[in-house]
């Protein structure tokens, strides 16, 4: 009965990723209307409101302004405090590289096969990981967990609200697309190139990028050309294809770990081939060399603020990255790929912004606060709702102990939909079922 | 050069130059004025202070320090000078690009007492400038551990010279961690061969022959490493162990005791467990403030404030990066120490002087007599948003340049957006 109805909606929409499993069973908790006094709000649009309120009401913000007159279940005087909206990390790897890592818990890279967009990351999402609630001590709301990049093509990214749950499914961020992972460079052809098999160069990858997404078109048009009421049978359903497909018609974005400039430039005449859309080039170290060509391109550069020559890909990374690619008027954000800076993703930010102004590019703290919520919103098509601190989005946002710009900052409260799930001062976080009585549940 | 062998005698010649100063021109000298000194010399901290430097050399500190005749005064009103910072565990010279095995010298095919890493310390390596533009003068460069006790012996480096060599064999490098316990199967073999080591090389310090009669033969080192041992545990260097899990580390502190060796934990996810052992043993942490990954089930203990509890039960800790590319990170990770708990001057101590003190090597205070290695900052040398404006090794400003300031420099003007510039092709 499911198989028919799935196929029929197929047809109906055209579409052959149509039907949705997996569905998210998120639902954003109950809390009180709560105000928040006389914070500096940086709202991650570009704005940084002084000592301003910030109001809370069934799980939106629903007014940022100077003394708001209006009834509160809770009111919290942040008076030099400073506000921000949760943080995004593009490009996560908790719970499918969870601690403890050992090898019964490595689930983030199916390196099976260059092609592996059949497999979904949320698959491999173990709940349980601790690094989540350190990640929320951070001030991490939201959170794309990627494939590894031992592959051409990965599999789908999961975005996630970092929310305790018992399943993925209720982490799950309700409406966000899928992301597809994509990689250029050494780690392929290194992956398979040791197995005597393809790709082994870089001219291997992207023949194979090219001969997949020649399949994917084929894929499509199949589907296309197939009438439910003729005699033909239905084409039989093919899970890699599904996601390209889903790429192809604009549903899945796509994010490609590259880090070589030149490679970029080559990946986007794929992408041009083949008529997709790029959405964001992850750890792109070397976006600087090609910013005005990733402006015009209007693809994100998702960038460490300081990691370089961990291999040779990575030799040419510099501490500017991020401000020359801001000042391009390119899209810049800043990720992590770490669970030891998806804890502190602001100070990242922080030094990059120091190093652009070192040099000469100055940038505000209003518009580099972007770099870990806006832009990283829109890197996974999800700024509607998140992101930014205005009226009508999520009241995804952290209070701070200091100018989040400040080493000595600390996340003192985060919330998630308008519920706290982090309190620095009274201890309240999500303790995982695998902390207890092992792991230190009290304390930072 | 090797500095600090020098410094002793340094220190005897100040006085006769002090002596001299005031009755013979002084010759080419600098003042550094009215910046705010952390001279890390017994806490000392001149909110409005000034350096005088000759030579190579720091000839006086303090307030009001009169000019020369041919004195060069540099005015540093709102700049914060300290030493140079101190890395205490690392691959400066031993490691290029991480993935690239060739560019790698950091890890011998066999470890153990008798590989030293003194001998393929690079100099040229492009981590060099990149971290001393960010204020690092001087690291530690260490074997990297394998799968035994012993990795190796580590030497002291200083960025920045024409030969990095400072002290050869600082310490002897090792691990009581899972994974050098890998080859043995279990974490109590590997603690009975250190045992054992030990047994065997205090023997041959005697002019003993190493006792033959136990069963565990095969694990034990050749008479040439065993000699190493000796030696070393005669020149009371440190062994600088990797232990992470409270069950190894009291063992660890049981053999200090019964051997008498000098002991330094790297690492010590779990060492704010027994903080108040550690002091009583005098044994110090070299740490990662920001390790706090419960990432195996020896450090399910991890956490933010380790070095704050540390501090407070009086262990001398020493801040290292883990990955050495970015030693400038040190700043950083200090902060966020402070952030946790910790006193500002237990961590820029912590990423200074401690880590010589740990190694036995004279510390880099800014004192007279010392090498005139400073930095000066543009504000608080913890903070994001301050950095390195100058550099001075030997009483000479750096060429703030690196191979990434370069790479900045060519690619600045491609923006065709907000600035003008030109489009390359």
């Amino acid at each position: 009965m499911k198989v028919i109805l799935f196929s029929v909606s197929l047809v109906i929409t055209g579409l052959v990723v149509a039907a949705d499993p997996f569905e998210s069973t998120y639902q954003p908790r109950d809390h009180e209307t709560t105000l928040i006094k006389g914070a500096s709000v940086f709202d991650g649009a570009g704005r940084l409101w002084v000592d301003s309120d910030l109001l809370i009401q069934g799980g939106k913000v629903r007014e940022i302004g100077k003394k708001l007159d209006q009834k509160a279940g809770l009111i919290l005087d942040a008076s030099d405090k400073w506000i921000t909206p949760g943080i995004i990390d593009v490009h996560s790897h908790l719970g499918v590289y969870p601690s403890p890592a050992i090898s019964s818990t490595s689930d983030g890279n199916e390196s099976t096969s260059p092609n592996t967009a059949n497999v979904w990351a949320e698959h491999s999402v173990w709940p349980q990981d601790p690094q989540f609630s350190l990640a929320l001590a951070g001030g991490v709301t939201t959170m794309q967990i990627l494939p590894g990049s031992a592959n051409l093509f990965g599999g789908r990214g999961v975005t996630i609200k970092n929310v305790p749950s018992r399943t993925v499914q209720g982490m799950k961020f309700p409406s966000a697309p899928h992301g597809l992972k994509m990689a250029c460079g050494e780690n392929p052809k290194r992956v398979y190139g040791s197995r005597k098999s393809a790709p082994s160069t870089r001219m291997g990858n992207v023949a194979g990028y090219r001969a997949e997404w020649l399949k994917a078109v084929e894929y499509r048009d199949r589907w296309r050309n197939y009438d439910p009421k003729g005699e033909k049978p239905a084409p039989s359903r093919d899970l890699r294809m599904e996601t390209l497909v889903g790429v192809l018609d604009g549903e899945i974005i796509v994010h490609n770990h590259c880090y070589r400039a030149d490679e970029m430039a080559t990946l986007i005449e794929v992408s041009k081939e083949f008529g997709y859309k790029i959405g964001t080039f992850h750890h792109a170290v070397e976006s600087y060399k090609i910013a005005d060509l990733l402006a015009k391109e209007e693809i994100c550069s998702a960038m460490w603020a300081d990691w370089w020559g961990f291999k040779l890909e990575a030799f040419d990374g510099i501490l500017q990255n991020i401000a020359l690619v801001e000042n391009a008027g390119a899209c810049a954000i800043v990720h992590s790929d770490s669970a030891r800076d998806i804890q502190r993703l602001n100070q990242e930010a922080s030094k990059a912004r120091s190093a652009g102004i070192r040099m000469g590019i100055d940038i505000s703290k209003e518009d580099a606060i972007g770099w870990i919520t806006l832009n990283a919103a829109k890197s996974l098509g999800i700024d509607k709702l998140t992101g930014s601190l205005e009226p009508g989005k999520a009241a995804d946002l952290v209070i701070w102990s200091h100018d989040p710009f400040s080493v000595y900052s600390q996340a003192e409260k985060v919330f998630i939909d308008g519920y706290l799930y982090f309190d620095l001062i009274t201890g309240k976080k999500p303790v995982t079922d695998f902390a207890l009585e092992q792991l230190v549940e009290v304390g930072p | 050069m090797n500095r600090s062998s020098s410094i002793a005698a340094n220190r005897l010649l100040i006085s006769t130059i002090l002596l001299c100063m005031f009755s013979y021109a002084f010759g080419d000298s600098v003042l550094l004025t009215n910046a705010k000194i952390f001279t890390m010399e017994n806490s000392r901290i001149i909110e409005r202070g000034d350096i005088l430097i000759r030579d190579n050399l720091i000839m006086e500190v303090g307030e009001g320090v009169r000019p020369r005749s041919k004195t060069k005064v540099v005015d540093l009103s709102g700049m914060v000078i300290t030493p140079g910072l101190f890395d205490a565990y690392t691959r400066f010279g031993l490691e290029e690009i991480s993935a690239v095995d060739s560019s790698r010298d950091g890890t011998a095919a066999k470890g153990g007492p008798y590989f030293d890493i003194q001998y393929s310390l690079n100099q040229a390596s492009t981590l060099i400038d990149i971290n001393l533009v960010e204020g690092v003068t001087r690291a530690v460069s260490a074997p990297m551990n394998s799968d035994d006790f012993f990795a190796g012996f580590g030497a002291s480096v200083l960025l920045g010279k024409d030969k990095i060599l400072e002290t050869p064999r600082v310490a002897l490098f090792g691990a009581l961690t899972a994974r050098a316990s890998g080859s043995y199967g279990s974490r109590s073999v590997l603690i009975k061969r250190l045992r054992q080591s030990l047994i065997d090389a205090r023997q041959i310090s005697v002019g003993m022959k190493p006792s033959m009669s136990h069963r565990e033969v095969e694990f034990r080192y050749s008479p040439l490493e065993l000699e190493e041992l000796a030696a070393t545990t005669k020149r009371e260097i440190p062994f600088v162990i990797e232990v992470h899990r409270v069950a190894e580390i009291q063992e660890l502190i049981a053999i200090k005791r019964e051997f008498g060796i000098r002991v330094v934990i790297k690492g010590g996810a779990e060492a704010w467990k027994v903080a108040g052992q550690l002091a009583k043993n005098d044994i110090g942490v070299i740490l990662d403030p920001l390790d706090n990954l419960p990432t195996g089930f020896e450090r399910l203990g991890a956490r933010l404030d380790n070095a704050t509890i540390l501090d407070k039960a009086g262990v001398l800790i020493a801040f290292s990066v883990s990955d050495t590319h970015n030693s400038r990170q040190m700043r950083q990770v200090a902060g966020n120490a402070v952030a946790n708990g910790l006193p500002l001057l237990s961590a820029l101590e912590a990423i200074t002087i401690n880590p010589a003190k740990l190694y036995g090597l004279q510390p880099s205070e800014i004192s007279p007599g010392n090498p005139a290695d400073l930095i000066v900052w543009n504000g608080d040398p913890l903070e994001l948003d301050t950095w390195a404006s100058r550099v001075m090794l030997d009483g000479q400003w750096i060429n703030m340049a690196s191979r990434q300031t370069r790479l900045f420099e060519r690619y600045k003007n491609l923006d065709v957006g907000r600035k003008t510039g030109f489009t390359y092709q």
